[in-house]
């Protein structure tokens, strides 16, 4: 009587180590998107230098 | 601050292409200046005053003369532009050197209406600035800059008298100027002085933090920007032209204007009537763009739209942006193959382990590793575009092209307008003897210390949020002036044209008059395919002599046009099914292939 053949074990997914993530330059971190940068200076204000100059610490 | 000067050293020492050049061209040794300032911090009984710290830092990197290589300003100052509510610009006027109110703000800005009664206006001559002779106080004010080149610090020096970002230089000094100026309806020699107030411009806060350069994050190690010149060009644009009302003055073909998508990119296209001809004109503010298709999309939209018989490119003041968009742009003006530019890197441990250990820099490797044994201080040179994407959209605009520069073009522009003159695209028009010349790829700290992978040397956060930008690789151009570095000497325009008053405060009348003049003595010419049948297109050029047909790059016909304007029938054998999908024609005059356009197969 021929014996059934073993069947591999199924590897689930749970059990897969995940791949190390590799630094590459595209993890830098996040950056103002363009249209961050447009409402940035959209929604500036304008005061006098001396007012500016105060408030930091020089 | 110790740390920052550390690293500032690491960066100079390791990574900095133009250290080399630097210290030849003009007699500077910032490592030993950046060594004897740490000294200095680490004998210090007490902390130095950050001022002078500041101080000591900034004219380290001035003393390079490279708008690329910079230390960034903490907050408040990276996101502050100081400023005054008008702009100067130079012309020559009889012979004399000359310098104009060219903008003014209409809102009420302190002091400005007091100088308005005093017949303050847009067009006036300035001839004093705080008492010191007008062209003096400019030539000092360029002697700060960082410009490369004597054309571009006196560029510079002029921009800056009236707006300057203060994330590369502390806050004036003076709190007010005096502005001595003629009046319009003066008789003789009578002056008036009147006194403005130094502004500051803050930009809002978002949540990633500030910054100008929008490439998008996956693009961020192929900038080439003035990073400087962005601030103030976006900072200009929303203060003169968004809040305030822009110049009233005359204009070429107004009524012919093709409205743009991308506004901030393309502020201008229309054709300008000139007694020369009609002509296509086109401005490009920058090439500061998330991404580099979008950007050619519309350049081809909006040139669709203009005269076919001539384009003038204007692309004074641009700082540049992402590499890819200049390149890429090249091909869209000629029929020929663009060849794009070259980078090196500084021979160094640093350079040879980013390139051993990151997949994109790779190519650079063997090349590094070898200057063990040659000595050469750069790496062979190697593009940031590939040739295949520098050449897979094909020419767009088929008419005779002339390009405007001025000495604020810098980087990717300074590339533009070398790849526009090494491939013979079309002339250049300057206003000033050079471009910026900004010859170099250049990454932000943060991109820098993550590469590095180095967190004791290169921590990714630097005290004080401070933080550093680098030139990192170096061009050098191609065909003609093959190996011709661009950084320093930047391209020399074919015809100069010293701006007039005219052109300050009537739009450029002169400068396009001019441009049309050249454009009118080239001819134009036209090639157009449609496809009418499975093997049959129909063909229309004007002043072409001879058409070749190609199924990708495999040739399958040639045409005779007889007449200057040919309208034709072409019946081409079947393509193979597996065969290339691009019919090519390229139209020749003479021996010289002077059109060429490209269809996608039905």
């Amino acid at each position: 009587m021929a014996t059934p053949t073993k069947k591999k074990p199924r590897t689930t997914k749970s059990t897969k180590k995940p791949a190390a993530k590799q630094q590459t330059y595209r993890d830098q971190p996040r950056v103002p998107t363009s249209r961050q940068i447009e409402e940035s200076i959209r929604r500036g204000t304008s005061v006098s230098l001396e007012h500016f100059v105060k408030g930091v610490k020089l | 601050m110790r740390q920052i000067v550390a690293t500032a050293l690491d960066l100079v020492e390791r990574l900095y292409v133009h250290l080399p050049l630097k210290r030849s061209m003009y007699a500077v040794n910032p490592v030993q200046r950046l060594r004897l300032l740490h000294r200095r911090l680490e004998a210090a009984v007490s902390t130095l005053p950050d001022r002078d710290f500041y101080d000591d830092l900034l004219a380290t990197f001035s003393e390079l003369r490279d708008l690329h290589t910079t230390f960034i300003l903490p907050e408040p100052f990276r996101s502050t532009t100081a400023y005054l509510p008008f702009a100067i610009e130079a012309c020559v006027t009889r012979g004399r050197r000359e310098f104009v109110v060219s903008h003014v703000f209409t809102n009420g800005e302190p002091g400005l209406a007091r100088a308005r009664a005093q017949g303050f206006d847009r067009g006036v001559v300035v001839t004093h600035w705080n008492g010191v002779e007008i062209a003096r106080a400019v030539a000092a004010n360029a002697h700060r800059e960082l410009g490369s080149n004597p054309a571009a610090r006196r560029a510079q020096g002029i921009a800056s008298m009236t707006i300057r970002w203060l994330g590369q230089s502390l806050p004036p000094d003076e709190k007010w100027v005096d502005v001595s100026f003629r009046p319009k309806a003066a008789r003789g020699d009578r002056r008036e002085t009147t006194r403005f107030e130094w502004q500051v411009f803050q930009q809002h806060a978002t949540p990633n933090g500030h910054g100008v350069a929008k490439a998008a994050a996956r693009l961020r190690h192929v900038i080439g920007m003035d990073e400087r010149c962005e601030v103030e060009r976006q900072v200009r644009r929303e203060l003169f032209q968004i809040r305030s009302k822009g110049p009233s003055s005359r204009a070429f073909g107004r009524d012919t204007a093709v409205a743009s998508r991308m506004q901030d990119v393309f502020p201008s296209c229309r054709d300008v009537t000139t007694p020369a001809g009609r002509f296509g004109y086109i401005r490009i503010a920058t090439f500061n763009v998330e991404r580099d298709a979008p950007f050619l999309r519309e350049f081809i939209r909006l040139v669709g739209h203009v005269s076919p018989k001539g384009l003038i490119i204007d692309v004074r003041g641009n700082g540049g942006g992402l590499i890819t968009a200049g390149e890429r742009l090249l091909q869209l003006l000629t029929p020929g193959p663009i060849d794009p530019v070259r980078f090196s890197f500084l021979n160094t441990p640093r350079t040879a382990r980013m390139a051993s250990t990151h997949p994109f820099l790779r190519q650079w490797k063997t090349s590094i590793d070898q200057a063990v044994e040659t000595g050469t201080d750069s790496s062979q040179g190697f593009p940031l575009s590939t040739a295949a994407s520098c050449n897979d959209i094909g020419q767009k605009y088929q008419g005779p092209v002339v390009l405007i520069t001025d000495a604020l073009c810098y980087s990717t522009t300074d590339i533009f307008a070398a790849g526009f003159q090494d491939h013979g695209i079309g002339t250049i028009l300057g206003v000033d003897p050079a471009t910026g010349a900004g010859g170099a790829n250049v990454w932000e700290y943060a991109l820098i210390s993550q590469l590095a992978g180095d967190p004791v040397a290169l921590p990714l956060q630097l005290p004080s949020d401070a933080s550093f930008r680098f030139a990192v690789r170096r061009v050098t151009r191609v065909a003609g002036n093959a190996g011709v570095p661009l950084e320093d000497l930047g391209v020399r325009p074919d015809i100069e044209h010293k701006l007039t008053r005219r052109d300050v405060l009537e739009r450029n009348f002169d400068l396009i008059n001019r441009a049309a003049r050249i454009l009118s003595r080239r001819p134009w010419q036209q090639l157009k395919v449609t496809q009418t049948g499975a093997v049959t297109f129909r063909v229309k050029s004007t002043n072409i002599q001879i058409v070749d047909a190609y199924f990708g790059r495999h040739p399958v016909h040639q045409h005779v046009v007889r007449g200057k304007r040919g309208d034709f029938t072409l019946s081409l054998p079947r393509r193979r099914k597996d065969g290339p999908r691009t019919l090519r024609l390229e139209g020749f005059r003479g021996d010289r292939l002077v059109a060429a356009t490209r269809l996608q197969l039905r």
